[in-house]
């Protein structure tokens, strides 16, 4: 089959692998009919995720048809049309039982690894370092899951893959960054990023309650499709973010603030070029905080950072005192996707929520590659590429 | 600029205070450098270094040549307590360091006042009033820098051990592998209790273990993977049983690996299942036998437990344990499929 693989830092290519095969009797073979590069994947295509090596198959946004079951398989069979989280669970640990499905205690089949740097492992991921398990991912045309019958969900039918792709991961990370939010009837929220998960956390958030969303994002294209989803755009390359924030909010500042970046946010002047030397090393700092340290700044007193943003290792200089002296609040983690795409489906089937909206690009999975350029230099007004396996 | 013969002066004083140094505070030198037993050999070497002092300020070349000698034994001295077990390895390094830049001065040195094709102990009498060479000029200061350094690294050194320097000597004063790790596990008290009375379990998640057979209500037959390939076997005793509780364990007298077990059963608060606390002692016999079984437990003992622990819980929570080994990649060069297979734990229950 083809897929797409990991070539080192900054490589990726469409190469020709083995077509995967069921392992253990809970597996199921997914033909796969859409995928997609989501913003973490460029985390491992910079290089700032550890323990990736040369030949792995990326990708964990994908869906497709069951081809193939193993025999303690029960709820999946063949033909069925599922979608895949990108979170592991096994469905019978502690975790799994409370819906805390990215915690997963039996799926990662490296946490040694990721206890070393975690002190505790989370769950196994597909395509995502070999600290997640180092499973093959899903930017390919066949793809093997894992324990198929607490993971894979079904669609029904009428629904389009578009309407459902984005259910494996950004949709539920950008609407459980909202709820990390706590937003009660009327409040501001700050969506630090427009990128796919920033404008999810922008709708969730009004779907949630918040009275008005404030969106930052220094791409005036991307700041135009959070306004089209009734946000008030802030480009922090014109504007001082803190000083733009009080002004929007009558001094007090957002009642709570998303950080839908991660580890490799942009600063700006000395400091940002300070962590991007750092971050470069490896070394003296995995990860970019500059949103994070911002967003402590900004948020209101007794508000609460929610942090969706992938971070990866260590940052410096987090202001730690703010934090404290404004009785912060700060929820984060993976997306635990299986807990909210019951209820995100019916959002999308009552059409309370449209999916569709932020795709910009459709390619082929041998275009994968300019898919992630495009996406990382935000070339072409590129926010979300979705990819077709099966296209010429 | 300084001559040559002004140099060795300077070295003759160098003598004389590393000499009165190492004569009067030679116990607390030795105790900086982790060889407190080495007392009486610095004070020895302190009153060597006098000598050398008094050889250089009347025969200027034979003593700069004997400092050489001198250094040498140094160098000798400092490379013995270089072991990797060595608490002050750091120190004894700059120590080296230190030594070794003192021993290139000292030859550059002498080679200037032993003129060639003189007797030892002629001065050339041209070479004492020359200026000294540009190499033997930043000596000085370069073994200024040194012994900044070395300084600097001995800075403290009152103050405890770095901790991973304790615990490796604390491993190494102890053959025995003693370890205590916990776990809980999603399911009732009563079935993990269970699963580990049935000895015969402990070989499905023991890494390594080959097999253990039940021959009696409290004995039991266990085979541990040996030394390329080999066997290791002793018959284990049942010394403490409370369903639910506790279970304990002892091999025979005269085993040929001692070694004993216990693990404690509690009920996780709430609904969390079950706590499993283990701990377990093996006293590997000395010799080829014993270091080889020793390395069957890795580099740290507890995480190999650890992982055998967590290859339990996933057996008992969900049957087995997760893989990827068999999956597709894109590898075709055996590095990457060396590096790859690092990362990944390829073993399943």
């Amino acid at each position: 089959m083809k897929a797409l693989v990991w070539q080192g830092v900054n490589r990726v290519g469409v190469e020709t692998v083995p077509d995967p095969t069921i392992l253990q009797p809970t597996d199921a073979i997914v033909r796969i009919t859409s995928t997609a590069i989501c913003g973490s994947d460029l985390h491992l295509l910079d290089g700032y995720i550890p323990t990736m090596v040369h030949g792995d198959i990326l990708g964990h946004e994908f869906m497709g048809e069951v081809v193939e079951v193993g025999r303690e398989v029960r709820k999946i069979q063949v033909g069925d049309r599922v979608i895949v989280p990108f979170p592991i669970a096994c469905g019978h640990c502690w975790f799994c039982q409370h819906d805390l499905t990215s915690l997963c205690d039996n799926s990662n089949a490296n946490a040694k690894l990721a206890e070393k740097m975690f002190g505790h492992a989370p769950s196994g991921i597909y395509g995502y370092s070999h600290l997640t398990g180092g499973y093959a991912g899903g930017q390919a045309q066949f793809a093997r899951t894992l324990y198929a019958d607490e993971n894979l969900f079904k669609i029904p039918d009428g629904l389009t893959d578009d309407q459902v792709l984005f259910l494996t991961d950004i949709l539920p990370t950008g609407y459980m960054g909202a709820l990390n939010c706590d937003i009660q009837p009327g409040d501001t929220v700050a969506v630090y990023g427009c990128g796919p998960v920033g404008l999810f956390s922008i709708m969730s958030a009004f779907l949630l309650g918040a009275g008005r969303v404030i969106a930052i994002d220094r791409f005036p294209y991307r700041l135009a499709k959070a306004e089209a989803l009734g946000a008030e755009a802030l480009n922090y390359e014109q504007e001082e973010v803190l000083e733009g924030l009080k002004l929007r909010t009558g001094g007090r500042g957002p009642d709570s603030v998303v950080d839908a970046v991660g580890m490799e946010s942009h600063g700006l002047g000395l400091g940002g070029l300070a962590d991007a030397v750092k971050q470069t090393t490896r070394i003296a700092e995995s990860d970019r905080p500059h949103v994070l340290r911002s967003a402590i700044i900004s948020v209101r007193k007794g508000g609460t950072v929610s942090v969706p943003g992938v971070y990866g290792g260590f940052g410096d200089k987090i202001p730690l005192g703010a934090f404290m002296n404004k009785a912060l609040t700060m929820r984060t983690g993976q997306t635990h996707v299986h807990r909210f795409v019951p209820r995100l489906l019916e959002h999308i089937v009552k059409g309370e929520i449209d999916p569709t909206v932020i795709i910009s690009h459709r390619l082929s999975l041998e275009d994968a590659p300019h898919g992630y350029h495009i996406f990382k230099h935000k070339e072409d007004h590129c926010v979300k590429c979705v990819l077709d396996p099966w296209a010429d | 600029m300084m001559t040559v013969s002004q140099f060795a002066r300077a070295l003759g004083w160098y003598s004389v205070a590393l000499g009165t140094t190492e004569l009067l505070a030679g116990r607390r030198l030795a105790q900086v450098l982790g060889m407190p037993n080495r007392t009486r050999r610095i004070r020895l070497f302190g009153t060597r270094e006098l000598v050398h002092a008094a050889l250089v300020f009347t025969q200027p070349a034979i003593g700069v040549s004997s400092r050489v000698i001198g250094d040498v034994m140094d160098l000798a001295s400092l490379a013995a307590a270089l072991k990797f077990e060595h608490p002050a390895r750091t120190r004894v390094g700059v120590a080296l360091g230190l030594v070794t830049a003192t021993t290139v001065t000292d030859t550059l040195c002498a080679l200037q006042l032993v003129g060639a094709g003189r007797p030892i102990g002629g001065v050339s009498p041209t070479a004492v009033r020359r200026n000294a060479p540009t190499l033997l000029q930043l000596a000085p200061g370069a073994l200024i820098v040194v012994a900044g350094a070395a300084l600097y690294a001995m800075r403290g050194s009152t103050a405890p051990l770095p901790q991973n320097v304790a615990q490796r000597r604390a491993r190494a004063a102890t053959s025995g592998i003693q370890v205590e790790r916990a776990i809980t596990i999603t399911r009732p008290i009563a079935e993990v209790y269970a699963f580990w009375r049935d000895f015969e379990n402990l070989a499905r998640f023991m890494s390594h273990l080959e097999s253990v057979r039940v021959k009696g209500d409290r004995r039991s037959h266990w085979v541990a993977k040996g030394p390329a390939g080999s066997r290791v076997e002793w018959d284990a005793l049942l010394t403490e049983e409370e369903p639910e509780r506790r279970l304990a364990w002892r091999s025979v007298e005269g085993s040929q690996i001692m070694n004993e077990g216990r693990v404690d059963f509690r009920t996780a608060p709430a609904d969390r299942g079950t706590e499993v606390r283990v701990r377990l002692t093996y006293q590997p016999p000395v010799g080829a036998l014993g270091a080889a079984f020793a390395r069957l437990f890795g580099e740290e003992p507890s995480q190999q437990v650890d992982e055998d622990l967590r290859r339990l819980k996933r057996l008992l929570e969900t049957g087995s344990e997760p893989t990827n080994g068999g999956q597709p990649s894109g590898r075709k060069s055996p590095v990457t499929r060396g590096l790859a297979r690092l990362y990944d734990n390829r073993r399943t229950a």
